[in-house]
């Protein structure tokens, strides 16, 4: 990861700026929804990779304490997915670096069939904290 | 209805608002099938994707949306071993590839 950061400050001209994208280590919120709007909703923990978190948080700290680009700004988002069903979900999820997270696909789809049952036209929806980092080269 | 990921389009409208792209040349590390890459490219002057999976490149580069009008290229290439030469791009953006 170092080594990536060494290269992205490489490729940057001299007031070039890095943006790091990705999730958060937080529990992952999944819902069962009417247009947007929640009816349902669980949070499940997601370890999807803590430790690779880590590893990159250790990294960026590395390339800032050793000079290669000085921090801007963060912004906290949630990144949003809608499904139909559970299955989509779960795929969705094993093809996503959310594998291991505790989502619970039995529940889910027990939930949006007895709600279903009342005639509602449902989805589920995984809500998930993400943070946007920017970084400058030879700004500071 | 297919699944839909980040429908309101949260995160090209964050990485629009956090840098300036215009006139930027944008290298996108972790670019996969380029769904977020075609969501801003046409904002800046020129995006290169680049991932280390190539059936997602292969995916990217064979299918750009009908009305996307950016200049956009994908690789299949390392970000510990870039194929480019030193200060090309205004911007690079690691997309979860940390």
């Amino acid at each position: 990861m170092v080594d990536a950061l060494r290269e992205a400050r490489r490729v940057l001209t001299r007031r070039g700026v890095l943006i790091d994208v990705r999730p958060v280590v937080a529990p992952i919120v999944v819902e069962v929804v009417i247009d947007a709007q929640a009816i349902w909703a669980v949070e499940v923990a997601s370890f999807s990779a803590p430790e690779d978190t880590v590893a990159a948080d250790a990294a960026v700290q590395q390339a800032l304490s050793s000079g290669w680009f000085g921090f801007e700004k963060s912004i906290a988002f949630d990144f949003e997915i809608f499904c139909d069903t559970a299955a989509e979900l779960r795929a969705y999820a094993n093809a996503r670096k959310l594998r291991g997270a505790e989502i619970p696909y039995v529940e889910l789809e027990a939930r949006q069939r007895a709600m279903r049952g009342e005639g509602q036209a449902l989805r589920l929806r995984c809500r998930r904290l993400w943070m946007l980092s920017t970084y400058g080269k030879d700004r500071f | 209805m297919p699944t839909d990921i980040d429908p309101a389009r949260v995160m090209p409208r964050v990485i629009l608002q956090s840098a300036g792209l215009r006139d930027a040349r944008v290298l996108e590390v972790g670019a996969g099938d380029g769904r977020l890459t075609f969501q801003y490219a046409a904002q800046s002057q020129s995006v290169i994707g680049i991932d280390t999976m190539e059936p997602d490149i292969r995916s990217a580069v064979s299918a750009p949306p009908t009305d996307f009008g950016g200049q956009v290229q994908f690789l299949c290439a390392s970000a510990t071993a870039l194929p480019f030469s030193a200060e090309q791009f205004e911007v690079v953006l690691l997309a979860s590839s940390l």
